[in-house]
Order: C-alpha cells, then structure tokens, then sequence
C-alpha cells in the first residue's frame, strides 16, 4: 500500500495571466494531520479544488489514494469547502445522509450515522430542524459532519474553524484528532496558527502560490532564530563576544522597571540560552528579566512568509 | 448512475415536500371541478329578473307573454331530460323526445308540459328517483309602476322608468322590492313598423345590463312570430303550415375518411375528442412551467447557497445535471399524471349533464395518440426548456437575478397560448407550420397538431428537430454548469459564455 495518501507534482494553476499556484509539489503521508497555511489569496483553495478535481490544473499531476482523480476513490475521501453551504429546506439528518450517500454509504446506514454524530457533537436535539433553523455555528457543524459522516480515509477541511465560537472550535479540534485517531488523513486550512500548532502532524506553508515550506510544525520553529529578551541596568558588551549570540538589538527603556533597557538577543541556530545566563553572572550584569520563550508558530509563519507574502 | 439517482432521488424528495408541489397538484383538478359545478349551480340559481311592458299597440303582450313561457318551457324539458337520464332504468328508453329543439319543446307544451310528461316516465325510473324540482322562472314580467302613464310617449315613458333601470327606484313585487333588469316599449304602430329600418325602432328595449342577451332574443322572437304570422295571414298563408314547414331539418351526416371502415360518423364525442389537443396544449404549458419554475429556483439555491462547490467534490457536473433533470421531471410527470388521471378517472364517474357524451369523449381521447403524443411532447419539451432554464440558474448568483430572466421567458413561453386556438383551427395552415420548426414551440404546435394527422414526414421532422435542440441545450448547459457553479460575482459576458460552451473556459 502506499503510504501518501496524495501526491503533487510539479502543479500549476493559472487563470488567465494570474498564476494561482505554482510549480508545488507535495506528497502527504497517510495517518498525518496536515496543515495547509497561508495568508488569503495564497492559493490554499484553488490548490484544494484541483486536488478534488474541482478545477483541473494547468500542469502537472496530481496523485490521490492512488488515482488520477478524486472522482474515482470519492467514497474514500470527504470535503469540506471554505464557502459552506447547505440545502436549507432540508434537515440536519438528512442533510448529512445525502452527502453521506454521495459518498457511498446505503442510505440506511447514512441515516444512522448521522444521528450518531449528530448526537455525539452535541447536535442531537436538532437533528430534525430544518438547517435554515440552525444557527450559524450549528450549520458550521453539521457541514464538517457532512464531509466526515463516510468516515474517510483521507480529508480536507477548508477553514473549518471560522465562523465557531471557542466551544465548538474545542469540540471540531476533538473531531480532527478523532479522524487522525481512527486513521483518518486530515490536512486543513487555517489562519488561526494556534489550531495547527496544537493540532497538526506536519504543515505546508503557500505563500503567492508557491511553497515556501513543508515540514513538522518544530522544523517550522526552527526556521527561525531564537531570542532571548533581558532587562538590565548593566552594560551587556560581555554577551556580544558569546559565540551563539548572532545579534544584540536595543528595544530601549523598560516600560515596566525605570533605570533599565530592554534588549534583544537573537542567537544562532542550535544554540541554547543557558551559555547568555551564565555569562551575565560572571560578568556581574543585574538582570531585571530574562525572557526565552520558544518561537511561536505565529512567529514562524510571519517570519517564513514575510517576504514571500508582501 | 448511481449518483445520478441519489441527486435525483433528493431533488423529488425535497420538491415533494413544498407546498407549491401540493398546491400544484391539487389546485388544477380542484379548479376544474369547482368552476364546473360552480358555473353548473349558478347557472341554475341565477336570480329571476324582472321587466315590464308596455304594449301601445295592444297586439304584441301576448305574445311576449308566449315566447317567455316558450323559453321557460324549454328550461324545463332541458331540466326534465337531465332528471330523466340520470334517473331512468336500465334497458327503459323514453318514448318522447327529451331534448330541448323547438319541435320537441313545441310536443312538450302542447302535452301538457312537465306533469303530462311525467305521468308518462315515472315508471321508467328507478325506485329511489327524488322529485323532479322545475328550474325557476328566469325572467318575469311585472306590472309598471303606478306613476306610469303606459298612454303617454315612449320617450315620456322612458323617462319615468329610468331611475327604476340604473337601480335608483324599485318596484314592488310579492311585497318585496325588486330591481327593474328592463323594460319593452312598443309604440302604437308597432307592427305596421317593426320591420322600418329608418328614424327611431317602434320597439324598444331598454337595460343597463347587456351581457345578458337572452331575454331580447326572446322578444326578438316572439315579435318575429306574431309579425310574420300575421303577415303569413294577410296574404293567405296558413301559419301552421309554415310553421311546421320551417320546423323541416336536413339530416347532415358527419362522416372521417381518416377513422377505420364502418366507424367513419363523425359523434359529438368525435367533436369534443378533436378539441382535446388544444386542452392538451394548455396542460404542457403549465406543467413545464411549473416544472421550470421548481428546476430554476433549485440551481440559484444551488449556487446562492454555496452547495455546488461541495456537490462537485463528489459528483461530476453532469451527473448534477442529470439527476437534477431526472428528479424534476418526476415531479413533472407526477403532477401531470395526477392531473390526467384526475380527469378520466372524474368524466368516467361523472353523471350529471352531457355525460353521455364526455364519457366516449374520454374514450375516444384514451383509444388515439393523443396521450403517449403528450407525453412525448412533455419529455421533449422538458429537456429543451430544462437545458434553458439550467443554464439560466447556473449563471445568476440569486433568485433575484433569476427573476429578471424570467420576464422575457415568460413572453417567449406565452406564444403557445396565444396561437392555440388558430392552430387548433388551422392544423396545417401556415402559423402551425412555421410554429411547428422553431424548437421552442414545436411540442406545443405539434401537441396542437396531433388530432389532425399532420403529415408523418412532418412529426418525425419536429421529433428529431427537439431531440437535437434538446442535446444541444443540455450538451451547453452542462458545460455553462461546470462553469458557472463556481463563479462568483457578476455574470459572464456573451463572449467568455461562449467560450465556455466551446470547452475554453478557465477551470
């Protein structure tokens, strides 16, 4: 079997003189929780619909569960698109057993299934409403449901986060480990870096239809340098000669602590702080702070896409 | 396939359980019944209306008074030969005839009227038979208000009886007060010059209401009578002979060389059958427009509601199209099957007036092509409007935007309506021609046509002429689907549409 669930090679989208995706080749391997960043216009959906071949791709292959289309192996795969919508005449039941069915499952069991997971994310009471009776959020989840319910090998869930308050943004990350858990592949789109940094495997990073990155969210950290942030009354000349330190930057005086200066040491790669701290207590320096935090993943994505994405 | 029938299968569900679907269902058989026994009891609870006369020459009343009664007589028999067939016993056949022509009418007041005729066929009918109730009097001649000098001219007349015609004043009758509906005044001369054609009429007919036109042909009538009896009699003719000469009918038989050997009589039922298809017409008309209607509002919901990008994950565009195309024609053939069976299975049970001949009407509509012709023209004309209409849903972003489409569609859908009739009429002549070739019209023309064995070249031609512009709409709308459903913001222009429908577009 093979062990990537999708493969890109090499694949261009242009529409007219406008070059949506470009040159990406990507290989996702089964079992992951991917995430798909970028900022907007980045080329994150286009290089979704071609995936489900929505759209067709200007060049290049692509490769998904072993076919050439997502048509042919569509009972193993599910979607859901970042413009949701729902027949609103229809109810929550129904509406997650047909697009169940589209996906290959009898329309018996379609129907069980979905009230089990209407009934398991909390959305049992409204299974028979109608979905133009559901609020916003609500019908949010019952179009994530919609897209699980065949319980697919592999997933792609466009910006499945927007639109939900930080409660049921708990319960669709609980939904996404429990894919990743039955085995399910998931890659999903996000803008939001905390959601992929708690939940993803490995990110690919699109900026102006390019990648710029694809890795484990820690390669994605350390892409970046690390800093360590001190305040201090002492002259900081000493740390200047460590070896890992790669730049010392003046933030000027502490807002909090009068007398004192901020300051920015950005150290080299594979360097760690411990050498900086030492340092200050043998050449006396006070320290009023000594802040080394790791790189958030909001760090990286600024850092990674900064001059890609302007 | 299989998805084909799963978006099929919803599009029936869902459209199913509107309430247009019902309302649709029911509302054509239920305005048929309803106008039907509407118009039969209104036309037998009509108010009486009243009128007076005012004969000057003295000559004329009675025979005013004759022709009413004449007419009313006539109601009668009408009503009696109803009760009569409704009522009578198997294998019993009336010895009089009960059918309301002037000589039977003649027999019938000359018997004695209702009571001699049904001292008569009493037994003949079944045990159960209710009471014949003779229709009531429809017009009835009152006496003119007192004020009226009847002596005075007819224009002194007139000016008195006036506020009582608009409805200012009434008269009195039985002790309640009563609306004038007219008045007839004949001015003393009148026979010497009812036939002038010049200055003022010696006979006038006054009433502010001229739909109903019965009451002066009766008159018409009734003078005619007495006048040309009298000048039958001034130049010594017997009246009674010419009135029995004039009561002579040619027999003029009815005969179709295009109905099988020995079957060739042309029967009312024959007549009623040749006017079917423009029923026919009407009812093609309105299902494919409702059916439209349902097809147009389901693709904009489609697209507003942004549906189609995860309907395309899973299903190709043209296995939405189809099951779309296939979900919508079952409620089509649905709603028109329970139209069609509404009514034969209603003129089969049907016992009222005239169900003698709606019966092998029916019949004879059921043993032609008729029906399979509908159906035929019905699927034809669904996909050649659906491919239309599909492709009109596709490119507008809200119902609103579709709406603005319809206008002109609607127009375009309305020259079926306008011209079926004169193609009834003129089966082969020129409009049925030219309408039968222009593909949005020719289910309709050719439906029109059916009962007219239009030349079979001619029907094979209109045939293959739909089917092609069917595949070719369809073929379109597919590609302009796969296309649009996507899209957003405003709509394609004439030149990216066609390079859509060309397979050029960016997608």
């Amino acid at each position: 079997m093979n062990d990537k669930v999708l493969e890109l090679e090499n694949v261009t989208k242009r529409f007219g003189d406008f070059t949506a995706v470009d040159d990406v080749s990507l290989a996702i391997p089964r079992g992951s929780i991917y995430g798909l960043l970028g900022q907007n216009g980045a080329g994150k959906t286009t290089t979704i619909r071609m995936i489900f071949d929505i759209i067709k791709p200007t060049s290049g292959r692509i490769t998904i569960l072993g076919a050439p289309s997502a048509l042919d192996v569509r009972t193993r795969i599910g979607y859901l698109p970042e413009e949701k919508g729902l027949y609103k005449a229809m109810t929550a039941v129904a509406t997650i057993a047909f697009f169940a069915s589209l996906r290959g499952l009898s329309r018996k069991t379609a129907k069980q299934r979905a009230r089990e997971l209407l009934e398991r994310y909390g959305l049992g009471k409204f299974a028979d409403s109608k979905i133009q009776a559901l609020s916003k959020g609500m019908g949010q989840k019952v179009q994530v449901l919609c897209a699980v319910a065949h319980q697919p090998e592999f997933v792609v869930l466009d910006e499945p986060f927007s639109g939900l308050d930080p409660v049921n943004q708990q319960v669709l990350e609980e939904l996404i480990r429990d894919l990743a858990r039955q085995g399910s592949t998931v890659i999903f789109s996000t803008h939001v870096m905390q959601h992929a940094e708690r939940l993803c495997d490995r990110l690919l990073l699109i900026a102006k239809g390019k990648k710029i990155f694809d890795g484990t969210v820690v390669g994605a950290k350390a892409t970046i340098p690390r800093r360590v942030l001190i305040s201090t009354e002492s002259n900081i000349d000493p740390l200047a000669a460590l070896d890992g330190v790669a730049e010392i930057k003046a933030l000027g005086a502490s807002p909090t602590d009068p007398g004192t200066k901020d300051w920015e040491i950005r150290l080299r790669a594979e360097t760690s702080a411990q050498p900086i701290l030492e340092k200050c207590f043998q050449s006396g320096i006070v320290l009023r702070r000594f802040d080394h935090s790791e790189p958030s993943l909001h760090d990286a994505f600024v850092a990674l896409v900064g001059g890609e994405g302007k | 396939m299989k998805y084909t029938l799963l978006i099929a299968l919803r599009e029936f569900a869902e459209n199913a359980k509107t309430k247009g679907f019902w309302i649709g269902l029911f509302m054509l058989p239920l305005i048929l019944v309803i106008s039907f026994f509407v118009s039969t009891k209104l036309s037998k609870s009509e108010p009486a209306r009243y009128f007076v006369v005012v004969d000057q020459s003295g000559e004329l009343s009675a025979s005013i008074d004759s022709s009413i009664n004449w007419a009313h007589q006539r109601t009668v028999l009408q009503a009696l030969g109803e009760h009569v067939r409704e009522h009578l016993r198997a294998g019993q056949n009336p010895p009089m005839d009960l059918w309301p022509n002037p000589a039977a009418v003649d027999a019938f007041i000359a018997a004695g009227g209702k009571d001699a005729y049904l001292s008569h066929l009493r037994p003949m009918l079944r045990e159960n038979t209710p009471e014949f109730k003779e229709p009531a009097h429809r017009f009835v001649r009152v006496q003119p208000p007192v004020a009226l000098d009847t002596t005075a001219s007819a224009s002194r007349i007139l000016e008195t009886l006036k506020p009582y015609l608009v409805g200012e004043k009434h008269i009195t009758v039985d002790g309640a007060d009563v609306s004038l509906f007219a008045a007839l005044v004949i001015e003393p001369d009148a026979v010497e010059g009812a036939t002038r054609w010049t200055g003022e009429p010696a006979i006038q007919y006054w009433s502010t209401n001229l739909a109903v036109d019965d009451l002066p042909e009766i008159f018409r009538g009734g003078l005619n009578y007495e006048v040309r009896r009298r000048l039958y009699a001034a130049r010594g003719v017997e009246f009674s002979t010419v009135r029995s000469v004039e009561g002579t009918q040619v027999r003029i038989g009815s005969f179709d060389p295009g109905k099988a050997s020995g079957t060739e009589t042309v029967s009312t039922a024959d007549r009623i059958a040749g006017n079917i298809p423009v029923a026919f017409v009407y009812l093609l008309w309105v299902s494919i427009f409702t059916v439209m209607q349902m097809l147009l509002n389901n693709t904009v919901e489609e697209k507003s509601n942004r549906i189609a990008e995860v309907l395309l994950s899973s299903v190709t565009p043209n296995e939405i199209m189809m099951g779309k195309l296939i979900g919508i024609a079952g409620i089509g053939v649905t709603m028109v099957g329970a139209w069609l069976a509404t009514i034969f299975i209603g003129a089969n049970l049907y016992q009222g007036p005239g169900a003698e001949v709606v019966g092998p009407a029916i019949a004879a509509v059921a043993s032609t092509g008729l029906v399979p012709m509908f159906l035929l023209c019905f699927l034809l004309g669904y996909l050649i409007y659906a491919g239309l209409f599909l492709s009109i849903g596709a490119l507008c972003n809200d119902i609103k935007e579709a709406q603005s489409f319809q206008g002109p569609m609607m127009l375009i859908m309305m020259v079926p309506l306008f011209t079926m009739v004169f193609v009834n009429r003129d089966p082969h002549g020129t409009l049925a021609t030219i309408l039968t070739w222009i593909p949005l019209y020719t289910p309709f023309t050719l439906m029109n046509r059916a009962a007219a064995d239009p030349p079979v070249l001619e029907v094979v031609g209109a045939v293959l002429l739909m089917i092609a512009t069917a595949v070719l709409l369809l073929w379109s709308a597919g590609r302009i689907l796969r296309m649009a459903m996507l899209r957003a913001g405003g709509r394609p222009k004439f030149v990216e549409l066609m390079q859509w429908v060309r397979g050029r577009g960016d997608a």
